[in-house]
C-alpha cells in the first residue's frame, strides 16, 4: 500500500515535460546584443528613430516654431479642434500641454538612446575607427537634443547615463550653464570623431561639418560671437559645401543631403505603407479640398500650420521665396480669413498625406553664411565681410547669381542696428517652417515684439519665452522645479 | 406556522377551484410523513395526466374526484419524494410521503474535484442548466448575470460577439486582469480580456452543452487555483451520458434583436442653424444658406437594422449502456447584428464519453470543437454614424459615396463603410481532455488527465476604394493568422475515509501547464479593384509592399496542490487547502508563490438544541480564510528587459535599429490576495425557503501597476508590485417555493453590496493616467471619472471680468476654480462621478400552472456613474459634427437660462467636465420566458417523450436615468482604470425568440 502510494507520488512529479525557464523567442534582450559591429549600428541607428516621430521632427518642431510664432497660426476657418495647438498659436499654453509633454518626453527619449550608445558602444571590442565615428554620432545628437531643450526650457535635467533599472529616477534641473557646456564638449568630441563625408548609403549621419557648423549655432546663441564666426567661417573654409542656383532647387528632393545640405532629418515615401519613416509635411500642410480641390487622382491636405498674412507680407517684389514658401489661394471659400498655406514642402510621388520623402533642414549652407554675417556684424559692424555673406543668400533668393553684384543687394553702408534687423528679416524669409523662427527670435529676444506686430490679441507673456516642465513630468519627479510663472 | 400554512391552503384552492370537471369517482383519504406519521399539510395530488387536482388540508386530509377508478393519483410536496398511488377501485387512499434526500445530497462541483452540497465549507454559487435552458445566450458567460450573487456583468456592447467584463467581489487589480478564470472540464482555458471591439473568447462554448456553472468566491474554494485564483474562479461543466435508454433531443429558436434606444440628433436645418452660429460667433462668415431648406440624411436610419434575426438549433444525443455514458451534440448558432452586415456564426460539437474499462479502472474524455465565424462592424463607424454632418448626402450625384465632409477634409463614409469594409474573424477552437482514474483501494484513487486548449483564428480586416482612406491607397487588405496551443497535464490522489465519527478527504497532486502563441500578419495596398479583397494579397501593388510580421509568446506554470477536507460527526467541517505555483513569467527571485487557506464550517442542523428549536430545516456557519493570485494581463516577460525594432532613414535606405522598450523588473511577482469571508446557509419549511448570506473582506497587496516613471529616464513608464486594494461586501441571496402545486410560484432574489477601494499607491497619492478622464487615488474607489466641475455658464462679460477664465465669452461654461488662484488648470479638477455600482443583482420569478411557465428575471445595477464620452461630440457645439438635440437649448443672448454652452467654432469644449458624468443606475427586465409543455400522453403515442414551445424576450424594459443609449456599456470593456466608458458603442439590442425543445 504505502509502496505504491509513494511509486505513484514520485510518478508524478517526474512527468514534468516543460521548463519554467523560457528564453523568450522572438526577442532580443540585453544578454544577446553589443556583440558585434552590426549591433553596435543597430543601437547607433535607433538613435535617430524618435527624432522622426510627429511629436519631434515631423510635426511638433513646426508647430513650436511656425504656429507658436508670428509665421503660422491656428483658427479663422482653418482649425481643427487640437487644443494643444491652438494654446500654442494663442499663447495660452500651460504646463498641462500635451505637446509639450511629448516633445520633452521623446527628446530625453533620443538622450538615454545616445548614452547608451555611449556607454555600452565605447566598451566593445569592435574596429576603432568605426566605433569612434559611432560614439561621435551618439555625442552630436545627444548635443542636438539638449541645444533644442535648454533654448526651449531653460534649466533642464542633464542625464548622462543610460537608464537600467526603474529605482532612482528622479532628477533634478541643472544650470544653463552647465547643459551648455555638455552640448560644446559633445560637439567638439564629435568635430574630431565624425568623417568630412558620407558614401551615399550612409548620407543623413552627421559629419564633422555638422558639429561644427552646430557649433557655432550654440556660441551664437550664448553671444559667444568670436567663436561664432571662428566656426562658421571653418565651415565656409572647408569648401564642401555651396547654395544651389536657386531657392527652389533647395528643396527639390533630388537635392537632399548634397550641395547646400549640412545635416537634415532624413524622411522617405514609402507608398503610403509606412508612414514613421515618411514626412507628413507635403501632406498636412496643403490645403484641404474645401479650399482646394485635390487634382485627379491625388489627394487633399489638411491646410495644417497655416500662414500668416503677416508672414506672407515680408517679401519683397522679385523675391522668388515668397511662392516657394507660401501658396495663396485666392479662390478660397469667404469662411478662411487668410488663405495662406505651406508651399515649401513639395513631393510629387506621395500618395497619401503623410508620405512625404521631404527631408527637414537642421543645418544648410545659407545658415551657415548668415550666422557668420550675424557674428561679424556683433563683433565689427555691417562689415564687408558681413556684407558679403548676407548678400549670398539675399542673390540667390531674388533669383541672381550668388557671386556677381545684383540689384537685390542689401544697401550699402548700413549701420550695425540696421543691419542687424535685414538680418532679422532675411533669416525669416529664408528659413520659413524649417524649424528656425522661434529659436531666432529667442537668440534675439524679440518673441514678444514679433507676436504683438502678428496680432496684437495674443497676450505673450515673460513667461512664456521658455515652455512650462511638464506638469505630468513634475508629478512623478519632485525634484523638479517649474520654470517661473507657471 | 399554522396561519401562514393555512393561508398558502386557501391561496392554492383559490387556484384550484375551477378545475373539477367531469368527475365521475370520489377519493378520499389522509397523507403523512414516513418520518414522523405527521400529517402533511398543502401536499398537491393530482390525477395523472389530467387537470384533476387538490390539496390536503391542515389534518393532512383530501377528497378528490377522478375520472375513473383506475386513475393514477400523483402526490407531490416540496421536500418530500413524489409518489404515484393507482386507485384500483379504492375510494379511500391513504399513503405516507418519504424525505427527500436528494436536495440535501445535492452535489456542487469544487476545483479538482466534487462535494456534497452540505459539506461546502466556501462560497460558491450554482447555476444549473434549467436556469438557462433556451435563453437566447451568445456567450457563457451571459448566464452569470443577475443570477449569481457577488457576480457583475456588463455587456461591452451589442456587437455579435463582443466581449464582456466579469467581476467576482470586485476589481482587485489596476493594471493586470480582473476576469475569473474559467475552467472547462477541468480545463484552465484563456479567456483573455475583450473591449467593446474585441470579441469574447468565450464565444466558443456552446451554452446549450453546459450542465452547470459553480461560481467560486472565497478563498476556500479559489485557492486550490493559486496564482490565478485572486479574481474567482468560474468551473463550467458539460452535460455527460447518464446510463440508460439513449435519447435524442432536439432544440431550436429563431428570433428578432431590436434596438433598445437611439439618439436623437439634429436634423439638416438644425444643423446648419448651427454651423452658422458657430462660425458667426468666431467672427468667420455664414457657411450656409439660410434661406435654404436642406435635405437631411439619418445616418443612424441608414445603417440601423429594424428587425436583426437570431437563431439557435442544437441536437443532442445521450445515454449509456454496459459501463459506457456517451452524449454527442451539434450545435448551429446564428446572430446577424443590428449594424448591417456585421453577424456572427457558430458551429459546435461535443463528445463527452465515459466508459468503466475494469471494475475499478475508468477512462474518459470531454471534448469540443467550435467554429465561430464573426463579421464585425467598424468601430469607426459607429461612432461616425452619430457624427456625420447630416447634410451630407450618403451618395453623390453620380452614385459614388460621399467622400469630403463640409470642410473639405476626407472622412470615411459610414455607410460605405458598411457595405464595403470587412473585418472577418474565424476562429476554430478545440478544448478537451482524457482522464483515467483507478480506485487503487477502496477510498484510494489515483488520476491522471491530459488537456488541451488550441485555437487557431485568422482576421481579415479589408478598406474597400469605396471609402476615402480605401481610396487614398487604391484598397487596404491586411490578414492576421494566430494559433495558441495549451497543453495541460493534471495528476491527483485522492483518499476518502470515514472512521467512526471522523471523514477525510484527502486530495493532493502536480500539474502543469504550458502555452505557446504564434501568429502572423501580412498586409497590401493598391489593388487593381476591390474583387480579390483579402484573399490575394499578391495583387497589390509592389512599390507600396510592406514587411509582414510575426510573433511568438509563450508561458509555463508547474504547480503543486493539496486538500484535506475533515469532518467529524458530520457537522464540524475543515478544509485546508494550498498550492504552490511555480511561473514562467516572473523573476527568478520570485518564481514560486504559496496559496494556502483554511475554512471552518458548523452544520448547527445537526445538533438536536437546534433541531428542537423547530425552525430550521437547513443551518449552517462557516467561516474561511486564505491567499490568492493574480499574474494575468500584464503580459509574459515583464522581468525582462526587451529590446525592441525602429526604423530610420539614411540616404532613402530604410535602416533598422534596436532600444530598449522595456526596463524589466527582476523582483517581480504575483498579486496577492488575501481573502476572510463569514457566510451563513439557513433552511426554513423543509427547504422550501432558503437563505445564503456572505461576508467577505479582501486585500490585494503587490499590486502589478505600470507606474509612470520621469521620462528623463527615456522610458514612461515601468511595471512594478505596488499599491494595494481592497474590497469588502456583502452577498445575500433567498430562494423560495411561494407557492406549490397546480400553480406554482418559484423567486429568487439575489443582491450584492461591494465597495471597493485603492489603499495604496506606493508611496503616491494619486495617479492620474494619460489615457482617460479618471484618477487613481488612495481611499478612492477604482473607476473614479475627474474633470472639471462647472458653475453653470457665463451670463455677462462682467461676470467673466472677476473670473477665472478671463478669455472666456457669455455662453461658456464657467468652471470652479477650487484654488482660487485666478486660472483654471488641473489643480482644480474634482472628482466628478465613480463607475463602481453600491448595489446590484436579479430577482428571478418562475410560475407554472398546467403545463404553462412564465420565468422573468429582472436585473439591477444602483449607484454607479456612466462617463458619457460621447457628448464631448455630440455636445460640442463646434459646427462641424453632428449633435444630440438637447443643443437646440444652447445658450444664446436670447435663451440664457440653459446649461448647454453657446456654439463656437474655434473653442472647443472638450476639456472632461461634470456634464459628461451620468447617472447609470438601472432596473432591467432581463428576460421573459413563457412556455409550454404539451401534455405527454398526447405525444407519447408518436414516440415523443417531451415537447415544449416558448416565447422569450430578452431585455424587454430598461428603467433608467442615462441619456445614453444603454447604460450596460463598457468601451474599455474590463480595463479596470477606465471602467463606465461610453463611446460610440455598437447598439445594445432586446431579443425576442420563439422556439422549442423535443425528445425522443
Amino acid at each position: 500500500m504505502k509502496k505504491i502510494f509513494y511509486t505513484i507520488i514520485t510518478a508524478i512529479t517526474l512527468v514534468a515535460c516543460s521548463d519554467l525557464d523560457i528564453k523568450p523567442d522572438g526577442i532580443n534582450t540585453a544578454e544577446n546584443l553589443f556583440e558585434t559591429e552590426q549591433d553596435a549600428e543597430a543601437a547607433v541607428n535607433a538613435m535617430y528613430a524618435s527624432m522622426q516621430t510627429h511629436d519631434v521632427y515631423n510635426q511638433f518642431m513646426e508647430v513650436v516654431q511656425s504656429q507658436g510664432t508670428d509665421d503660422a497660426e491656428w483658427g479663422y476657418g482653418r482649425n481643427t479642434s487640437n487644443v494643444n495647438k491652438l494654446q500654442m498659436d494663442k499663447f495660452q499654453f500651460d504646463a498641462s500641454s500635451d505637446l509639450i509633454y511629448r516633445f520633452w518626453e521623446n527628446h530625453y527619449k533620443n538622450i538615454n538612446r545616445t548614452n547608451i550608445v555611449l556607454d555600452r558602444v565605447s566598451e566593445m571590442s569592435i574596429d576603432n575607427e568605426i566605433k569612434s565615428r559611432f560614439l561621435g554620432e551618439a555625442h552630436f545628437l545627444r548635443a542636438m537634443m539638449y541645444f533644442n531643450m535648454v533654448r526651449l526650457f531653460g534649466k533642464v535635467p542633464l542625464v548622462t547615463e543610460p537608464t537600467t533599472a526603474l529605482e532612482g529616477l528622479e532628477v533634478s534641473r541643472t544650470s544653463v550653464d552647465s547643459v551648455y557646456q555638455l552640448i560644446i564638449n559633445d560637439l567638439i568630441v564629435s568635430e574630431s570623431s565624425l568623417p568630412a563625408q558620407y558614401s551615399p548609403e550612409d548620407y543623413g549621419r552627421p559629419t564633422s561639418g555638422a558639429a561644427t557648423a552646430l557649433l557655432a549655432k550654440v556660441y551664437l546663441t550664448n553671444r559667444e560671437y568670436g567663436k561664432a564666426k571662428e566656426a562658421a567661417s571653418a565651415v565656409m573654409d572647408l569648401g564642401l559645401y555651396e547654395l544651389w542656383p536657386s531657392y527652389d532647387q533647395v528643396f527639390d528632393i533630388a537635392n537632399e543631403n548634397v550641395g547646400e545640405s549640412i545635416f537634415e532629418i532624413q524622411f522617405v515615401g514609402t507608398g503610403g505603407t509606412d508612414a514613421s519613416v515618411s514626412s507628413s509635411y507635403q501632406g498636412f500642410f496643403k490645403p484641404p479640398a474645401s479650399v482646394q480641390a485635390p487634382e485627379e487622382g491625388g489627394f487633399a491636405g489638411f491646410g495644417d500650420n497655416p500662414v500668416t498674412e503677416n508672414h506672407y507680407n515680408i517679401y519683397a517684389e522679385g523675391d522668388e521665396r515668397r511662392d516657394v514658401n507660401v501658396l495663396y489661394v485666392p479662390g478660397a471659400p469667404s469662411s478662411v480669413q487668410f488663405p495662406y498655406y505651406v508651399n515649401k514642402y513639395q513631393d510629387p510621388q506621395a500618395t497619401t498625406v503623410a508620405d512625404g520623402g521631404n527631408n527637414y533642414y537642421i543645418l544648410r549652407y545659407a545658415d551657415v553664411l548668415l550666422m557668420y554675417a550675424e557674428a561679424e556684424n556683433e563683433l565689427n559692424g555691417a562689415s564687408v565681410e558681413a556684407y558679403s555673406a548676407f548678400n549670398q543668400v539675399r542673390r540667390r533668393g531674388f533669383g541672381y547669381p550668388i557671386e556677381v553684384a545684383s540689384p537685390a543687394d542689401l544697401t550699402a553702408g548700413l549701420s550695425k542696428e540696421q543691419f542687424r534687423d535685414s538680418l532679422m528679416v532675411e533669416r525669416r524669409r529664408e528659413f520659413a517652417f524649417e524649424g528656425q523662427r522661434r529659436f531666432d527670435l529667442l537668440r534675439w529676444g524679440k518673441l514678444k515684439e514679433a507676436m504683438a506686430v502678428q496680432d496684437p490679441s495674443i497676450m505673450v507673456l515673460d513667461k512664456h519665452v521658455l515652455f512650462p516642465i511638464p506638469e505630468q513630468e513634475r508629478l512623478v519627479n519632485e525634484l523638479l522645479d517649474q520654470n517661473d510663472d507657471y | 406556522m399554522k396561519i401562514l400554512k393555512r393561508c398558502w391552503i386557501v391561496l392554492m384552492l383559490l387556484f384550484l377551484g375551477g378545475i373539477e370537471v367531469l368527475a365521475q369517482v370520489r377519493v378520499t383519504g389522509r397523507v403523512i410523513s414516513a418520518e414522523d406519521n405527521e400529517p402533511l399539510v398543502g401536499v398537491t395530488i393530482q390525477e395523472k395526466n389530467t387537470m384533476n387536482g387538490t390539496i390536503t388540508d391542515v389534518e393532512g386530509n383530501y377528497s378528490m374526484s377522478v375520472t375513473s377508478d383506475d386513475a393514477v393519483l400523483v402526490f407531490s410536496y416540496i421536500g418530500f419524494q413524489s409518489d404515484e398511488v393507482m386507485i384500483s377501485g379504492r375510494t379511500q387512499v391513504n399513503t405516507s410521503l418519504q424525505v427527500d434526500m436528494s436536495e440535501l445530497a445535492e452535489v456542487v462541483v469544487v476545483g479538482y474535484g466534487i462535494q456534497d452540497k452540505k459539506d461546502v465549507t466556501g462560497a460558491i454559487s450554482s447555476i444549473k442548466t434549467e436556469d438557462i435552458q433556451n435563453l437566447p445566450l451568445r456567450s457563457v458567460d451571459q448566464a452569470l448575470q443577475g443570477r449569481s450573487a457577488g457576480v457583475f456583468f456588463v455587456q461591452s456592447s451589442g456587437m455579435p460577439g463582443a466581449g464582456a467584463s466579469v467581476r467576482i467581489r470586485g476589481g482587485n487589480s489596476i493594471n493586470g486582469s480582473n476576469e475569473p478564470l474559467y475552467v472547462v472540464d477541468g480545463v484552465p482555458i484563456s479567456s483573455g480580456q475583450g473591449d467593446a471591439n474585441s470579441l469574447n473568447p468565450l464565444n466558443t462554448i456552446n451554452p446549450n452543452d453546459i450542465e452547470s456553472i459553480e461560481v467560486l468566491k472565497d478563498a476556500s474554494a479559489t485557492s486550490i487555483y493559486g496564482s490565478r485564483g485572486g479574481n474567482g474562479v468560474v468551473l463550467i461543466t458539460t452535460k455527460r451520458g447518464k446510463s440508460g435508454e439513449g435519447r435524442v433531443s432536439f432544440n431550436a429558436y429563431y428570433g428578432f434583436q431590436k434596438e433598445t434606444n437611439r439618439y436623437d440628433l439634429l436634423n439638416a436645418k438644425q444643423f446648419e442653424e448651427l454651423a452658422n452660429e458657430a462660425s458667426l460667433a468666431d467672427g468667420g462668415p455664414l457657411l450656409y444658406d439660410p434661406s435654404l431648406n436642406p435635405v437631411s440624411t439619418d445616418w443612424q436610419d441608414a445603417m440601423i437594422t429594424d428587425l436583426a434575426p437570431m437563431s439557435n438549433y442544437n441536437i443532442s444525443a445521450t445515454g449509456g449502456t454496459n459501463g459506457t455514458n456517451y452524449l454527442m451534440s451539434f450545435d448551429y448558432f446564428n446572430q446577424e447584428g443590428i449594424i448591417k452586415t456585421s453577424d456572427l456564426d457558430r458551429y459546435s460539437f461535443r463528445l463527452n464519453l465515459d466508459k468503466d474499462i475494469k471494475q475499478n479502472l475508468k477512462i474518459g474524455n470531454s471534448l469540443t470543437a467550435s467554429y465561430v465565424k464573426t463579421n464585425r462592424a467598424n468601430s469607426g463607424s459607429i461612432f461616425s454614424m452619430l457624427t456625420t454632418a447630416p447634410n451630407l448626402p450618403i451618395k453623390q450625384p453620380d452614385g459614388s459615396y460621399t467622400e469630403y465632409n463640409n470642410q473639405g477634409v476626407g472622412f470615411n463614409n459610414p455607410i460605405a463603410l458598411l457595405d464595403g469594409y470587412q473585418n472577418l474573424n474565424k476562429t476554430f477552437r478545440t478544448i478537451g481532455n482524457v482522464y483515467a482514474a483507478w480506485e487503487i483501494v477502496e477510498g484510494l484513487t489515483a488520476r491522471t488527465s491530459w488537456g488541451l486548449d488550441a485555437s487557431f483564428n485568422k482576421n481579415d480586416t479589408y478598406i474597400p476604394q469605396t471609402v476615402f482612406s480605401g481610396a487614398q491607397v487604391g484598397g487596404d487588405a491586411s490578414v492576421f493568422s494566430g494559433q495558441t496551443f495549451t497543453w495541460l497535464n493534471e495528476n491527483t490522489i485522492n483518499y476518502k475515509k470515514s472512521v467512526g465519527q471522523h471523514s477525510f478527504d484527502i486530495l493532493g497532486g502536480f500539474t502543469q501547464q504550458s502555452s505557446r502563441y504564434e501568429a502572423i500578419g501580412a498586409s497590401a495596398q493598391g489593388f487593381l479593384n476591390d474583387v480579390t479583397g483579402t484573399y490575394d494579397l499578391g495583387l497589390g501593388n509592389p512599390d507600396a509592399a510592406q514587411l509582414p510580421s510575426s510573433q511568438v509568446a509563450n508561458w509555463v506554470i508547474h504547480s503543486y496542490i493539496a486538500r484535506v477536507n475533515y469532518g467529524f460527526k458530520d457537522r464540524y467541517l475543515l478544509t485546508l487547502t494550498g498550492r504552490a505555483d511555480g511561473s514562467s513569467r516572473f523573476g527568478a527571485n520570485n518564481r514560486f508563490g504559496y496559496f494556502p487557506s483554511a475554512a471552518l464550517a458548523w452544520r448547527a442542523i445537526e445538533e438536536s438544541f437546534i433541531q428542537d428549536l423547530n425552525v430550521f430545516t437547513d443551518l449552517k456557519v462557516r467561516a474561511s480564510y486564505g491567499i490568492t493570485g493574480n499574474q494575468d494581463g500584464i503580459g509574459n516577460y515583464p522581468s525582462l528587459d526587451l529590446w525592441d525594432g525602429t526604423k530610420y532613414v539614411f540616404g532613402d535606405r530604410i535602416v533598422t535599429g534596436i532600444t530598449p522598450s522595456q526596463v524589466g523588473n527582476r523582483n517581480l511577482k504575483w498579486e496577492r490576495t488575501t481573502q476572510a469571508d463569514v457566510g451563513l446557509e439557513m433552511g426554513f419549511f423543509r427547504n422550501r425557503l432558503t437563505f445564503v448570506a456572505d461576508a467577505y473582506y479582501k486585500e490585494t497587496n503587490d499590486l502589478l501597476l505600470r507606474v509612470t516613471i520621469p521620462t528623463t529616464s527615456g522610458f514612461s513608464s515601468g511595471m512594478k508590485n505596488i499599491g494595494a486594494v481592497e474590497n469588502k461586501g456583502l452577498e445575500l441571496s433567498a430562494n423560495g417555493v411561494i407557492f406549490d402545486g397546480g400553480f406554482k410560484w418559484t423567486s429568487g432574489l439575489n443582491i450584492t453590496f461591494n465597495h471597493n477601494k485603492i489603499t495604496s499607491l506606493g508611496g503616491e497619492d494619486e495617479i492620474i493616467p494619460a489615457s482617460s478622464p479618471t484618477v487613481l487615488r488612495v481611499n478612492e474607489s477604482l473607476g473614479t471619472f475627474y474633470g472639471y466641475v462647472s458653475d453653470g455658464l457665463f451670463q455677462t462679460t462682467e461676470e467673466i471680468a472677476v473670473s477665472a477664465q478671463p478669455s472666456a465669452r457669455p455662453g461658456d461654461v464657467k468652471f470652479v476654480d477650487y484654488d482660487e488662484n485666478g486660472v483654471i488648470n488641473e489643480n482644480d479638477r474634482r472628482i466628478i462621478g465613480n463607475a463602481q455600482p453600491q448595489f446590484f443583482g436579479g430577482f428571478n420569478n418562475t410560475f407554472s400552472y398546467k403545463g404553462f411557465d412564465l420565468s422573468v428575471l429582472l436585473q439591477y445595477v444602483y449607484g454607479n456613474d456612466l462617463y458619457n464620452l460621447n457628448l464631448r461630440t455630440l455636445e460640442n457645439l463646434t459646427g462641424l459634427q453632428n449633435q444630440r438635440t438637447t443643443v437646440l437649448d444652447r445658450w444664446s443672448p436670447e435663451n440664457t437660462d440653459t446649461n448647454v454652452p453657446r456654439a463656437t467654432a474655434t473653442k472647443p469644449t472638450n476639456v472632461s467636465y461634470d456634464r459628461y458624468v451620468e447617472d447609470g443606475s438601472y432596473l432591467r427586465v432581463k428576460n421573459v420566458q413563457l412556455a409550454y409543455t404539451i401534455p405527454s400522453d398526447a405525444l407519447s403515442k408518436i414516440g415523443i417523450e417531451v415537447m415544449r414551445v416558448y416565447v422569450n424576450a430578452q431585455n424587454l424594459f430598461t428603467f433608467t436615468n442615462y441619456t445614453g443609449l444603454d447604460p450596460e456599456v463598457s468601451r474599455y470593456g474590463s480595463d479596470n482604470i477606465s471602467q463606465g466608458f461610453d463611446s460610440g458603442a455598437y447598439p445594445n439590442t432586446k431579443v425576442f425568440t420563439a422556439g422549442f425543445n423535443l425528445s425522443f
